[in-house]
């Protein structure tokens, strides 16, 4: 974005100047005209003009009232009767009346009266008539009689003129003032004008400049901004490989440890002796290198655990769940364990917890397994509790040990990543340092909180809190969705017997009539005989597999070539269902089969309108709700796995079947489940120990123990054989696996003969 | 004692000196029509409390002459008088102000500063004649118009009296 913005702003500083530059122009320009009128204004208001106009009226009213005064003594003045006083007061009045008139013809009036029309002729009459009078009037010593009755009558018309000439100067006065203040109103307005104009542009100019400031700061910004961006990521990146740097350089410190005892043991057996060693000694090397490895090993499940977290693919499948059934499936998992080790286990379950709520069961588990292992780890005697209590909010899980506690410095180390109480806690008890983390951050991703409570040779508390959702409680039977299938003619082919028993007892249930089949040449032959509405086929079947068998068929003309074929298997390799499909199958089906999705599959490729139709897919319907294949999934790069961190059992496919088969037809496929599985087990100890070690049979034993175990929702044990297979196939050391096997399938018969107790 | 003595001696004998001298110029009575009353804060006086000056009194005064144009004459000419600071140091005249008074009746207020500033003249001759008075005489306070352009404005104008008959210091 601000890659964007950026240059599309800075340009507008470019793009705009001639408009900034215009306005500057005309406001300099208006500026300049102001100023030049203000001056002009100045100085015709300043000019001597005005004054001398002034002046010249006053000179002239002086003239018309000295001539008057004059006039006035002179009228006062008896002919004969001139005292020499009165004579030399007349001529001083002269005298001072003659100067008025010099004022007016040699001054800078002059100047004004040659402008005023009139009055230099006026001006002119006045002198020639005082010129008169000066010759009437002569100094007392040389002239005695005065010429009064002249003087008068000269004066009288001096007094005329004079007056006149006052009304001209006062005309011209009133229109000269008159012009100049239209001028001057005039100048004035333009300089208002002026004004306005140049505040305008000056206005303009500001908005401008503030535009183009705003658009450089808005970029500015943006480029900031980007920096910001910039560093962060570099922190970012920089960070992240400083972890991975450390990460690497820990778990390489970490891995030597195992890989010396494995090295140095091996040593030791293949190093040339003078004497050969006991039986017992080899036992012994070979126990400790197996030690070393399996230690090895749980390390590289944690790491490709916590490596698959710290890279964000964790998701979480949050379903309801029943809280006591998931405390009682993690109490029954290490009960033997503790048991043999001395310790008593207990489980509490608080009455305000609530059964059924919403979270993500297997990591839930995950995380209490942990607590729980590490708890009978460092505990040597006294008891392990583990508790559940919840308010209104949220659950509180509590592992409680009497073990050797936890100093307080290293408390808040401990679920930081390859931090572990001290370095002899690895040498004493093993492990990667890595369980607590990988909870930690599972705690976060759910939102919740872990910690613990210790005191050093006191044992510790470790706790977890969860956010409480409820969620409704479950309807263990999940028939009535239900809708039947009449007379519908389905062909299923299974070699296996107990996933035979699964299907058909859930297609009776659909009210379909079912045929069976354990291989392809018998499916084959009932083709040949009569037509079937659908085919269900298991992938691996012991002659020809499925998938090839589909191919045969579609090849055929008639109803065969269009039939459904739905494949089933225990689930596995990615590419299986996209190699059904593209051999021409409709759909593929993990098992454990469920009811509601059998029934949902049918309907949809029979034309039979369901409640769930709504939702034609030919995706295998993702198990929201229970199944083992989202476990399956996982453990492939899992690998080996000492607690199981999936269901044990599926509870919602044995109720399933439960409720779909009669209860002496559940017991009894329990029952051949137990004896098969046994059977199985048995067999691959046997194929196991033979060297060369036959792959093919041990594969097979597996895949057939697989598919029976995901049959009947025995998703840890389905997991474990899966692994098994997946350790043939890549030429493993198989016995690690075929242990873990063994111990699910111990859990697994337990919680089954419960089950089939418990239908009795 | 004795120095006591000779000391108020001096002092008697300077103060008798000093009062000489300041009597040094007996104002005299004119003799011929006055032209020229100085009233007001004046040392000297000669009839009354004022003091008079007949044309001959102010020609013996200390001459001073120059050249200039004034706004109501259209051409330069050459005035000589007696300078007004050298006329009020004459009569020892203490004052910020002086009032002259025209024969035409025009008064106008001086500030002394004026005279100390420019070399403000008692016209009483122009071009070697007296100065009548249809030609602003017979006295005339005269600006150096033409030395100085500052002097060309209305206030100044105002205090160039002519046909002065009378100046009050006050």
């Amino acid at each position: 974005m601000c890659t964007k913005t950026a240059p599309k702003r800075q340009p507008s500083l470019l793009r705009h100047p001639w408009r900034v530059r215009l306005v500057a122009i005309v406001a300099v320009l208006l500026f300049a005209s102001a100023l030049m009128v203000a001056a002009l204004a100045a100085w015709r208001q300043d000019s001597l003009n005005h004054s001398l106009r002034e002046d010249t009226s006053w000179v002239v009213h002086k003239l018309d009232r000295d001539a008057i005064q004059l006039l006035n003594v002179v009228l006062s003045t008896l002919p004969g009767s001139v005292t020499e006083q009165k004579h030399n007061a007349i001529n001083l009045r002269f005298e001072l009346l003659y100067s008025r008139i010099n004022v007016l013809t040699q001054g800078e009036f002059t100047r004004l009266m040659e402008q005023i029309p009139d009055a230099q002729a006026l001006v002119d009459n006045i002198h020639q008539s005082l010129d008169v009078v000066d010759q009437l009037i002569m100094p007392y010593d040389q002239q005695s009689p005065l010429a009064v009755s002249d003087i008068e009558a000269e004066l009288n018309a001096l007094a005329q003129l004079t007056q006149r000439l006052l009304v001209t100067i006062t005309a011209y006065q009133a229109e000269a003032a008159t012009q100049e203040r239209t001028q001057l109103t005039v100048l004035y307005r333009l300089l208002i004008s002026l004004l306005v104009g140049m505040s305008l542009s000056a206005l303009l100019m500001v908005i401008f400049l503030l535009r183009e400031m705003r658009a450089s700061a808005a970029a500015r910004q943006d480029q900031e901004q980007l920096s910001r961006q910039l560093k962060a990521s570099v922190k970012v990146a920089q960070s992240a490989n400083q972890a991975k740097s450390d990460f690497l350089a820990v778990v390489s410190h970490e891995i030597r440890t195992p890989l010396n005892g494995v090295l140095g043991m091996s040593e030791l057996l293949v190093q040339p002796r003078k004497y050969s060693l006991s039986d017992e000694d080899v036992r012994r090397y070979a126990r400790t290198i197996h030690g070393s490895a399996t230690q090895l090993m749980n390390m590289i499940n944690d790491i490709l655990d916590f490596s698959k977290i710290e890279a964000g693919h964790l998701t979480l499948e949050e379903t309801p769940v029943d809280l006591d059934a998931l405390m009682q499936g993690v109490f029954a998992l290490y009960q033997p364990h503790a048991q043999a080790k001395g310790i008593q286990l207990d489980l509490h379950i608080d009455s305000a917890a609530p059964t059924w709520v919403n979270l993500d069961a297997s990591r839930v588990r995950q995380v209490l397994q942990n607590l729980v292992v590490n708890a009978l780890k460092f505990t040597d005697d006294g008891q392990v509790r583990v508790s559940l209590s919840g308010d209104q909010d949220q659950l509180l899980f509590e592992v409680t040990d009497t073990g050797c506690g936890i100093p307080v410095a290293q408390q808040r180390h401990l679920f930081e990543p390859f931090q572990q109480a001290d370095t002899w806690v690895t040498r004493r008890y093993g492990g990667t340092g890595l369980g607590l983390a990988i909870c930690k951050r599972l705690c976060d991703a759910m939102h919740g909180q872990i910690g613990v409570k210790s005191q050093e040779g006191q044992g510790s508390t470790f706790w977890m809190t969860l956010p409480r959702v409820d969620a409704p409680p479950q309807t263990l039977v999940t028939v009535p969705q239900v809708q039947p299938l009449n007379d519908c003619l389905v062909l299923v082919v299974e070699d296996d017997i107990v996933s035979r028993q699964v299907v058909e007892g859930m297609l009776h249930c659909l009210g379909c009539r079912v045929e069976m089949v354990e291989n392809a040449q018998q499916a084959l032959n009932m083709i040949e005989q009569r037509p079937y509405d659908i085919i269900l086929m298991d992938i691996q079947l012991p002659d020809l597999d499925g998938v090839t068998l589909t191919r045969q068929l579609r090849q055929q003309a008639g109803w065969v070539a269009t039939v459904p074929i739905v494949a089933m298997t225990a689930g596995g390799a990615n590419n299986d269902r996209h190699r059904c499909l593209s051999a021409g199958m409709n759909d593929y089906l993990t098992k454990p089969l469920r009811l509601d999705v059998l029934n949902q599959r049918l309907a949809l490729f029979l034309n039979i309108d369901t409640q769930t139709a709504e939702h034609p897919s030919l995706m295998p319907t993702p198990m929201t709700t229970a199944g083992c294949s989202g476990g399956s999934a996982q453990r492939q790069g899992d690998g080996l796995k000492d607690a199981a961190a999936d269901d044990l059992i599926d509870n919602q496919v044995l109720q399933q079947l439960e409720a779909t088969l009669s209860k002496p037809a559940f017991d009894e496929l329990l029952g051949l489940f137990l004896k098969h599985a046994a059977r199985y087990l048995e067999q691959l100890k046997a194929q196991i120990a033979i060297q060369p070690m036959p792959t093919q049979a041990v594969q097979h034993l597996a895949h057939q123990l697989r598919g029976e175990a995901a049959s009947i929702g025995a998703c840890a044990m389905a997991s474990a054989a899966y692994d098994l297979q997946q350790a043939v196939e890549a030429g493993f050391a198989i016995d690690p696996y075929f242990e873990v096997l063994e111990k699910q399938a111990v859990l697994t018969f337990d919680v089954l003969e419960t089950w089939q107790s418990r239908a009795c | 004692m004795k120095k006591t003595l000779l000391g108020t001696v001096v002092w008697l004998m300077g103060v008798l000196l000093v009062g000489i001298a300041h009597a040094g110029h007996v104002l005299p009575v004119p003799e011929d029509h006055v032209v020229l009353k100085v009233s007001g804060n004046i040392t000297h006086t000669n009839v009354g409390d004022e003091a008079h000056f007949d044309y001959a009194m102010l020609a013996e005064l200390p001459q001073h002459q120059y050249t200039t144009g004034t706004p109501w004459t259209r051409l330069p000419f050459h005035y000589r008088g007696p300078l007004m600071r050298d006329l009020l140091a004459y009569l020892e005249a203490d004052s910020k102000h002086v009032r002259v008074s025209a024969l035409n009746g025009y008064e106008a207020y001086i500030p002394i500063r004026d005279f100390s500033e420019f070399d403000v003249m008692l016209a009483m001759k122009r071009n070697g004649e007296p100065i009548s008075i249809r030609e602003y005489g017979p006295l005339w306070v005269l600006y150096p118009f033409d030395r100085h352009t500052e002097l060309w404005n209305e206030s100044f104008r105002s205090r160039a009296v002519w046909q002065v008959m009378k100046i009050d210091v006050h």
